[in-house]
């Protein structure tokens, strides 16, 4: 497909009949169209994508779900607001070559403003096909949009048509490490080599084995019949169990998606997610204070059951006292017990063996002398018991006001610190609130969607392990079906068509395997080539080669095969892109259609600018240079005049409010504003 | 493998025409049915797979009695 020229009538910008000549003629086969930012240079590939499919908005465009499904407004406001009342159409006709033939799509839509300003779109738009012949003669073939849309698919899929526009950021998107960019590159590859047909292609004819299979079971008499059946069974648990995969896959991504959206929403508002983070440390330092307090109060009620003592302490000490200095007077009875000495003086004899007999009168008057003094009557042996206890009791006193009092000491401290850390969070919620996103509710419902996307993933495993086993048993039923089917005549008309589906499934997967793998070699290569062609001598030396993995993924291989991806610079990971897009363009081979580029210079260096705008020409069919005043400079504009392909350059200069005008120059006196920002 | 990678071409190469009919045919149909909504894909698939098995399995049955 080749793009001549694009018509626009009160499309976005642009008022009224504007039209930009595509360049076609090889080598002239760039076209730059030039224009500071907001001047609708996207507009012109907005254009395009409104004529051929009827989109209302990119894939880029960042708009919620509603807003995607309602779709940008189409036409010029400036046209609506000197119409209000009235319906204005924005059209926007594409002339194209394809195939030898030249056709002409024109597509058309209403909108009317109101006298209270609101814009209303109409839903649909319409579209018509003309060719032209020989003559140059002009002619409507088709007005049917469901035909149209049918014919332009069969010329430029729709479904590669985020492949024709690649601004600067998404450029340096596809090398980046995620999930996301993986899948975008594997859908990218799948899509322009039509793997994804294949695959589906193969999932249609696993179905038609089953259902045939399934009717050579209705069929079948005795053991077979049984064996069919039971294979039939295991037809269809297996396409249950990969359905269920497949729906399993969908819910996975949406969960991915969903978790990926929670954590931009929690982290791209820093001041927040700084608050979060501050609340976050503050809930635990208060839930670990809460922690040590209730360990303190079960100490504290360790203490309970001496309270009653300590309360006594001061009472049981002023006792103690007394009792002791009766001690000390000899008013207390001492430890020995007034028997045992009386004892000792009817034996006559001491423990020691000293005779207390009468002719040792003065050891027995010392004993009798004790039993006077401390056996009178007064106070009794208990009193001595009591003093004993209360020594004890004082002893253990010794200290324990003092640990009492350094647990309610703590427990306070403890008490107040929790009070205001809580105070502190409470602030903190409140501001968090107010500002609009309750980021627990979003990090809970984020841990809840994870937790959600484990179960699912494990459940998927175990429905992996039941079709591999459901596949190896149907296999061996096979083995022994094939034997009984050949007693078995009525079914073999069926058998025929099971045995042409199964080898033409077995042949598809065979091939499948097969272009998957070298297309993946074949684009890593190219990948390559296109690399040495785009880098620097510098970058060169840093990167050696480019890779696709079994999944898909862009990585950089140095001198030493060591993967590098992480480690080389913005610039170095667009040139990876750049050279990986024209690698995709290249082995994809029937997607001969212009290449958008908006923006992709933003990070190269010098070098790489001029390798760019010296190799894409010979590379791409047809190339449309998006670019502000500020990437294409002088230096630029010199560097492709070298080139020789250069053939047109459009300015987009604002006219007024919402207005811009396309105005052609001459690519051989053209101007650039800027000389340089290097 | 040239730097322009079809699948076409290489199911061109399938010796046997039954299993190329059928081969051609589903990557037609199923390229068709990838603008189709998810849940009714497969089934066009399989019902075009239907429709075109009589003919490989006569063009399979010439074959064999040439």
């Amino acid at each position: 497909m080749k793009l001549h020229n694009i018509e626009l009538v009160n499309f976005r910008q642009f008022k009224d009949r504007q039209t930009i000549d595509i360049a076609t003629d090889s080598p002239r086969n760039v076209s730059v169209i030039y224009g500071e930012n907001g001047r609708g240079k996207t507009g012109i590939f907005r254009a395009l994508m409104f004529c051929l499919y009827g989109d209302k908005c990119l894939s880029q465009d960042e708009l919620s779900g509603e807003q995607k499904k309602e779709g940008l407004n189409l036409v010029n406001e400036v046209a609506l607001k000197e119409n209000v009342g009235t319906s204005v159409a924005a059209q926007v006709a594409m002339a194209f070559s394809h195939q030898g033939q030249t056709f002409r799509i024109v597509r058309s839509i209403d909108a009317l403003m109101k006298t209270d300003g609101a814009i209303v779109q109409s839903q649909g738009s319409r579209v018509e096909l003309q060719q032209t012949d020989v003559t140059g003669n002009t002619q409507p073939i088709e007005t049917d949009p469901d035909k149209i849309t049918a014919l332009i698919q069969e010329i430029l899929n729709s479904r590669l048509r985020d492949y024709f526009l690649f601004d600067g950021e998404r450029i340096e998107r596809l090398t980046r490490n995620t999930k996301e960019r993986r899948e975008e590159v594997r859908q990218g590859i799948r899509a322009l080599l039509d793997l994804d047909a294949m695959e589906l292609a193969i999932a249609g004819l696993k179905s038609l084995i089953s259902q045939i299979e399934k009717e050579i079971s209705h069929k079948s008499t005795g053991e077979l019949q049984r064996v069919t059946t039971i294979i039939a069974d295991l037809n269809a648990k297996i396409e249950k169990l990969e359905n269920a995969q497949e729906l399993g896959s969908q819910e996975l991504k949406r969960l991915v998606h969903k978790i990926h959206e929670i954590s931009e929403l929690v982290s791209e508002n820093k001041e927040t997610a700084d608050k979060e983070k501050k609340r976050q440390e503050l809930l635990k330092n208060s839930q670990d204070l809460k922690v040590e307090r209730d360990a303190l109060k079960r100490e504290m009620a360790g203490y309970l059951s001496k309270g009653a003592q300590l309360v006594a302490s001061e009472l049981i000490e002023q006792l103690r006292e007394e009792l002791e200095l009766r001690r000390h007077k000899g008013e207390l009875p001492p430890n020995i017990r007034k028997e045992f000495v009386e004892n000792l003086l009817d034996s006559e004899r001491c423990i020691c063996g000293t005779s207390l007999g009468h002719d040792h009168q003065q050891e027995r008057e010392c004993l009798l002398e004790f039993i006077k003094k401390h056996y009178t009557p007064g106070l009794g042996p208990e009193s001595l018991d009591l003093l004993l206890s209360l020594s004890r009791l004082s002893s253990a006193n010794t200290g324990l006001a003092d640990q009492f009092n350094r647990l309610l000491t703590n427990n306070k401290k403890l008490g107040d610190e929790i009070l205001e850390l809580e105070s502190k969070i409470k602030l903190l919620s409140d501001e968090l609130q107010e500002g609009g996103t309750n980021i627990d509710d979003l990090i809970q419902e984020r841990k809840k969607l994870e937790e959600d996307k484990r179960k699912l993933e494990r459940e998927m495993d175990r429905q992996a392990d039941d079709i591999v086993r459901a596949q190896n048993e149907r296999e061996d039923l096979k083995k022994k079906s094939i034997v009984l089917e050949k007693q078995q005549s009525q079914v073999n008309s069926l058998v025929s068509r099971r045995i042409l589906a199964e080898q033409t499934l077995e042949e598809l997967e065979k091939i499948y395997n097969r272009f998957a793998n070298a297309a993946k070699e074949k684009l890593a290569e190219k990948s390559t080539e296109n690399f040495a062609r785009l880098a620097d001598d510098e970058t060169k030396k840093d990167i050696k080669k480019i890779s696709i993995d079994e999944n898909y993924m862009l990585d950089v291989l140095n001198w030493s095969g060591q993967r590098r991806l992480g480690e080389i610079s913005a610039g170095q990971r667009q040139i990876v892109s750049l050279s990986f897009i024209m690698a995709l363009i290249q082995v994809a081979g029937n997607l001969e259609v212009p290449l958008f580029m908006d923006t992709p210079f933003g990070r190269l260096s010098g070098i790489h600018r001029d390798h760019l705008l010296d190799t894409i020409p010979k590379m791409a069919s047809q190339w449309i240079l998006l670019a502000t005043d500020t990437e294409f400079t002088e230096v630029e504009a010199h560097a492709l005049r070298q080139t020789n392909a250069w053939g047109k350059i459009y300015e987009l200069v604002k006219e007024g409010e919402g207005t811009t005008r396309i105005v052609e120059r001459d690519v051989h006196q053209f101007t650039p504003k800027r000389k340089s920002i290097h | 493998m040239s730097d322009k990678v079809s699948i076409d071409s290489i199911l061109g190469q399938i010796n046997d025409p039954a299993i190329r009919i059928m081969a051609e045919h589903s990557l037609k149909t199923a390229r068709k049915a990838l603008d189709m909504s998810d849940y009714s894909r497969k089934q066009f698939v399989v019902e075009e797979l239907h429709k075109i098995l009589p003919r490989a399995l006569k063009v399979r049955a010439d074959n064999e009695t040439a």
